[in-house]
């Protein structure tokens, strides 16, 4: 479920046309992280989803009179964050820098270096998968959305997320299985 | 199908709160000032934008006052149909019936 109820995010998006400086701090807190989820399933990197994330929710809130659907404030945002996110990944190809590069996150750097060998696993699991597999994963598995709410931000049915979420799930496994720890010991460097 | 989820805590921004909550913040901050500005800019621009609008409402407002004090008069108008009227006849090679009264209308 998502973190506000449909009632509860209609509620702050009013508010914050009106200019209510504590429903905006609450709309982005209770949203960037699926912001970020959808980022991440498009650019591949945390920083970058991060920066995609931050930006997405500063431009929903500036322009939050355009959410047509006050209780969809998620998936217009999501909408926004993909948009977004796209638009990075095809400036980084114009700049040719390669979409597999994978950096150390400047903003959030892993806490220990299993915890940053897990990360990377996930990630190279993840770039495995197809774009949509990836966003429904992360919006399900890390954000806990419902399948009838990622549904209706990926504009997608029930049926298909939950087949994504399965494909997923099964793809990162057998990725995360066969790159565990002990089969592959010289991992990333995560020192520099 | 809950218990199948993939744990992806090492992926989570929102592991190490307060940084996630500053994020939260600035986003909320940024979207509110640029929200300001704008607003600040239409005002500035709302005062010339009003007294432009009045100066061409009132130019408009002129202009058709003139129009309507400066309409032909019914004679000049009546002088204009008829003079159409053997226009048309003259370009049919017909002579009508009552030219002569068309002729009369047409005479200045």
């Amino acid at each position: 479920m998502r973190p506000l109820s449909d009632t509860a995010t209609a509620e702050l998006v009013r508010r914050a046309r009106r200019g209510d400086a504590a429903a905006f701090g609450e709309l982005a807190r209770a949203y960037l992280r699926a912001a970020y989820a959808v980022a991440l399933a498009v650019v591949g990197r945390p920083a970058d989803a991060e920066d995609v994330a931050q930006e997405a929710m500063v431009v929903a809130l500036e322009k939050i009179e355009s959410c047509r659907e006050p209780a969809r404030f998620g998936g217009w945002l999501v909408t926004i964050a993909r948009t977004r996110a796209l638009n990075l990944l095809k400036a980084r190809r114009l700049r040719d820098v390669p979409a597999s590069e994978r950096v150390v996150d400047r903003a959030d750097p892993p806490p220990s270096p299993e915890r940053g060998q897990e990360r990377d696993r996930l990630l190279a699991g993840l770039a495995t998968l197809p774009e949509t597999q990836r966003a429904v994963v992360l919006l399900h598995d890390l954000e806990g959305w419902t399948h009838a709410e990622i549904a209706d931000a990926l504009g997608t049915s029930e049926g298909m997320s939950r087949q994504h979420l399965f494909q997923a799930r099964r793809a990162l496994r057998a990725e995360l299985h066969e790159h565990a720890p002990g089969d592959t010991p010289d991992e990333v460097d995560h020192g520099g | 199908m809950e218990d199948d989820r993939i744990d992806f805590s090492s992926l989570d921004p929102a592991r190490d709160g307060d940084r996630w909550q500053r994020l939260a913040g600035e986003a909320a901050a940024r979207a509110q000032a640029r929200r300001r500005s704008v607003g600040t800019l239409l005002a500035s621009w709302a005062r010339p934008a009003l007294a432009a609008a009045a100066v061409i409402a009132l130019g408009v407002w002129g202009t058709t006052i003139w129009r309507a004090r400066s309409a032909p008069s019914p004679q000049v108008m009546a002088r204009e149909a008829a003079t159409s009227e053997l226009l048309a006849w003259a370009y049919a090679d017909v002579v009508p019936e009552d030219a002569l009264d068309l002729l009369r209308a047409v005479r200045p």
